[in-house]
């Protein structure tokens, strides 16, 4: 490497004492060493105006800026001549990414039409964390200058992260400090990376605006001045291994510098421009520094005994309630206080659910957070204040509230619970609900709090076989038919048996003449026999039969009035009737009329055949 | 003599029911058990090995799309909501649940709007279902029968008189009943009902996944199935659109 670095100077010095003053020259001024991190400046500059600057590729480092032309121009008169002075130069910064040694080509551009190109030189990008740089060896040129490097001491200037416990459960509380250890006077703190803790929720417990506090702590024999320069309440949100991130952080450390004063030989000098008390005996050193990676392990909640509604708190807790009241008139308030008190991440606390009665007119809770930051985490309570107007009087419980959470110290969920309440609720004056209708006072509309669908139909149901449909079944048709055939069958039955009945009527009234015939028969022989008794009572039994088979109705249903009546709706003439009557009662009377019995007996016989032949006649 | 028949084939129809019914009775107790203790996956289970068993009942259907609705399956509980309906078209809670499911699907889609004489022509034969339906007609029949006996064998004018006229409209009655059993049983016939089951369907113009998209249902939308093609079915949905969609992503009511 040196032996590099020496040919380039070499190159150069040989190079530029070849060029005179009016020449061209055209070169660039780089450092060759820097530490890994580091902004660095690479500058091209031209004596002369140049036209077609053209830079080299630039491998292994990031452009920060650039290039920027910047020109300058002087004319000076020594003695008597006139020379100008030009110079251009166009300028880089670069960040340098990684470690290693990179070449840079060489930059070109033209004068003139004539062609210059710069040197390709080397530049070495050293482990950064290790070595410091001087502030004033940034612009180092590539000239051979041994660098001018002053290293402060890993020993000497430390930063480090602290966490009072690696293995944790989701949501426990991780107390997490950054400390700076030095020997050495630090200035311009300034943190380069470490914003967030992915995975994590943190609270800062240190204030902001307020001064670094320091302290002394001796390690391995050495006082270290400790400032914590950030302490913080961090919380797993997300479980397994997880890590925090290094903390980078630079600043600038002031340390003597005795090499460059030894350099000078004179005893006396020296150890006077060594003494502390000259401020210019101390160096500023751009320091960056870095923690450690931390990996936390952060074990899931135990699901054994985990409660179903569980509130997702981890810490150590207690909830108390507070009612301001217990005896009120409806339409007025109550509050009804909870407090959740303890440590743990008291943000994360959801809301309480309590179980108010439906009949109140319950409004969102005021919640308020105190949150109190000590040494040894976050600590506070969440009040959630409800307010409640019960609208109709009554007795009303008000519930426990019930708050669950993990305890990391017990490793167990724990359960806690508040007071029920008890609240009587009387008619409150009509002056407050003055402007109230009368009507409408007692009265409200139903209020849905919920919606749900309906419950089950409990068992006594039927089942049936699926796939089989009644309609189309046979039993269907059947059914369906069944009406039909019994109709016709009962139709039918009936009809028939109304025949036959009308038959027998239809025999007696055929044979009733026939029948009165034989009577009269009879009769006539009683008549020529003498026997007057007999005669009339075959012929009026011979009378009423025929009547009765006639009209087929029991004998003992025959009066003198139904006959009459019977005849008259078979239309027979009223004449006829009352002849029929007349012999009827003649019949009757003439059993026991005295007189010739004779000649009596042959006018009612005659009668009574007459009228027989005639009513037969006036049926038809 | 009739009535002794009637209650003879009401003991036959009935008879299978009351034998089975006892061995069924442990497992549809045991579901309303797990339901009520908010075990809503073992109800499922056990309602649906009476159905394995071949036996189904509005009420059972029902039953079993509560306890989907309860396990957040609302595509299943609809198809069971709808499949109670079906047995029962008047059943008002599978009515009232499957309103409420329904508002919990993606898609809402408005009902192509009916003539009024149209609406109320469906809305009658909706009313039962179709066995429903036919039971009915077959009670207007028979007293359409009783009615034509007493005209038959009516004694005076006047209960002959009663007979014919009552006997003509009961006549008219169950021949309307048998009507519209038979136009509920062709409509449930043509227009097969299905549920989506897959969450989000393109429907296509054509049988095949080559079709132009023309839109896009979602799990829980019913739909009427039309035609069937293979593995592709013409559907129509409630806004009177028509598509292709595969068979595989609906489950038929």
């Amino acid at each position: 490497m040196n032996r590099l670095l020496y040919l380039l100077s070499v190159l150069l010095i040989s190079l530029s004492s070849h060029l005179s003053a009016q020449e061209v020259n055209f070169s660039v001024k780089a450092p060759n060493r820097v530490s890994e991190g580091q902004r660095f400046s690479v500058t091209f500059v031209a004596n002369a105006d140049i036209d077609e600057f053209k830079a080299p590729p630039f491998t292994g480092f990031q452009i920060l800026s650039g290039p920027n032309r910047s020109q300058s121009s002087s004319i000076s008169f020594v003695n008597g001549k006139v020379s100008h002075n030009v110079s251009i130069s166009y300028s880089y910064i670069f960040y340098a990414k990684t470690k290693g040694s990179f070449n840079i080509g060489s930059a070109t551009c033209s004068v003139d039409g004539e062609e210059y190109a710069t040197n390709p030189f080397t530049i070495e990008v050293i482990g950064g964390n290790s070595n410091s740089k001087t502030l004033s060896g940034s612009n180092a040129a590539v000239t051979s200058q041994s660098p001018d490097l002053v290293a402060v001491d890993d020993k000497q200037l430390f930063i480090e992260a602290f966490v009072d416990k690696k293995k944790v459960y989701q949501g426990e509380q991780i107390l997490l400090t950054h400390k700076i250890f030095t020997l050495v006077p630090v200035s311009n703190l300034s943190v380069d990376k470490l914003s967030s803790y992915p995975g994590f929720w943190s609270i800062n417990l240190l204030d902001n605006g307020q001064q670094l506090k320091q302290y002394n702590q001796n390690i391995n024999g050495k006082d270290y001045i400790v400032a914590d320069l950030k302490r913080e309440a961090v919380f797993a949100q997300k479980t397994g291994k997880i890590e925090i991130p290094a903390m980078e952080l630079s600043c600038v450390a002031k340390i003597i510098n005795n090499k460059k004063r030894t350099a000078s030989n004179d005893p006396f000098f020296d150890s006077f421009f060594n003494d502390p008390f000259f401020n210019n005996a101390y160096q500023s050193i751009e320091k960056k520094l870095r923690t450690k990676k931390i990996t936390v392990e952060v074990l899931p909640l135990p699901a054994e005994n985990k409660p179903e509604n569980f509130s997702g708190a981890v810490g150590e807790f207690t909830i108390s309630s507070n009612i301001d009241q217990t005896k009120i008139k409806t339409n007025e308030a109550v509050t009804v206080k909870y407090t959740v008190s303890g440590k743990g991440n008291i943000d994360l606390i959801p809301d309480l659910s309590v179980q108010f009665p439906a009949d109140f007119e319950v409004y969102d809770p005021k919640i308020s957070t105190n949150i109190r930051k000590g040494s040894t985490g976050v600590s506070g309570y969440k009040i959630f204040e409800y307010t409640l107007i019960p609208r109709s009087s009554g007795t009303y419980d008000i519930p426990s509230a019930s708050f669950n959470f993990f305890n990391p110290k017990t490793k167990h969920y724990e359960y806690k619970t508040t007071d029920a309440y008890q609240i009587q609720v009387e008619k409150g004056n009509l002056s407050t609900s003055s402007n109230m209708t009368f009507a409408g006072e007692n009265k409200e509309d139903i209020r849905y709090i919920g919606q749900d669908i309906r419950y089950l139909t409990s068992y006594p149901y039927k089942l049936q076989l699926i796939g089989s449909h009644f309609f189309g079944s046979t039993l269907f048709y059947i059914l369906l038919f069944l009406p039909l055939v019994l109709v016709l069958l009962i139709v039918i039955v009936w009809r028939k048996e109304i025949k036959k009945r009308s038959n027998e009527g239809l025999m007696k009234n055929k044979q009733a003449t026939k029948l009165a015939k034989k009577r009269l028969k009879k009769a006539n022989s009683f008549l020529k026999a003498g026997n007057d008794q007999e005669f009339y009572v075959e012929l009026s039994q011979a009378l009423w039969g025929y009547i009765a088979d006639k009209f087929n109705i029991g004998l003992s249903a025959l009066s003198i009035e139904t006959v009459h009546d019977y005849l008259a709706e078979k239309k027979v003439s009223a004449e006829l009737i009352n002849e029929f009557t007349e012999t009827l009662n003649d019949c009757e009377f003439a059993r026991f009329a005295p007189g010739d019995k004779n000649v009596a007996m042959d006018k009612v016989y005659k009668e009574g055949l007459q009228i027989i032949s005639k009513i037969e006649s006036q049926l038809k | 003599m009739k009535r002794f028949k009637w209650t003879i084939i009401i003991v036959l129809v009935q008879l299978p029911i009351l034998l089975f019914g006892q061995d069924y009775q442990t497992y549809i107790k045991n579901a309303e058990h797990y339901y009520a203790e908010a075990k809503y996956d073992s109800a499922i289970l056990t309602y649906q090995k009476v159905l394995d068993e071949g036996y189904h009942s509005t009420e059972l259907y029902y039953n079993l799309g509560n306890s989907f609705y309860k396990q957040n399956e609302i595509p299943s509980a609809i198809l069971y909501f709808e499949k109670a309906l079906k047995l029962d078209p008047a059943n008002e809670d599978a009515l009232f649940n499957l309103k409420l499911a329904n508002t919990r699907i993606q898609d809402k889609i408005e009902s192509l709007p009916l003539l009024f004489f149209v609406r109320w022509y469906v809305g009658l034969y909706n009313m039962f279902s179709v066995d429903n339906w036919a039971k009915i007609s077959l009670v207007l029949f028979s007293i359409s029968a009783l009615f034509s006996l007493l005209y038959f064998l009516g004694k005076s004018i006047f209960m002959r008189k009663t007979g014919f006229y009552f006997g003509l409209i009961f006549l008219f009655l169950s021949v309307s009943g048998l009507f519209l059993t038979y136009k509920k049983h062709i409509s449930q016939i043509e227009q097969a009902q299905a549920i989506v089951f897959k969450p989000s369907v393109t429907v296509k113009s054509s049988p095949n996944a080559n079709g132009v998209d023309l839109f896009v249902i979602h799990e829980g939308t019913k739909l009427w199935v039309i035609d069937k093609v293979g593995q592709w079915c013409e559907i129509k949905i409630a806004n009177g659109s028509i598509g292709w969609i595969e068979t595989k992503t609906i489950e038929l009511i």
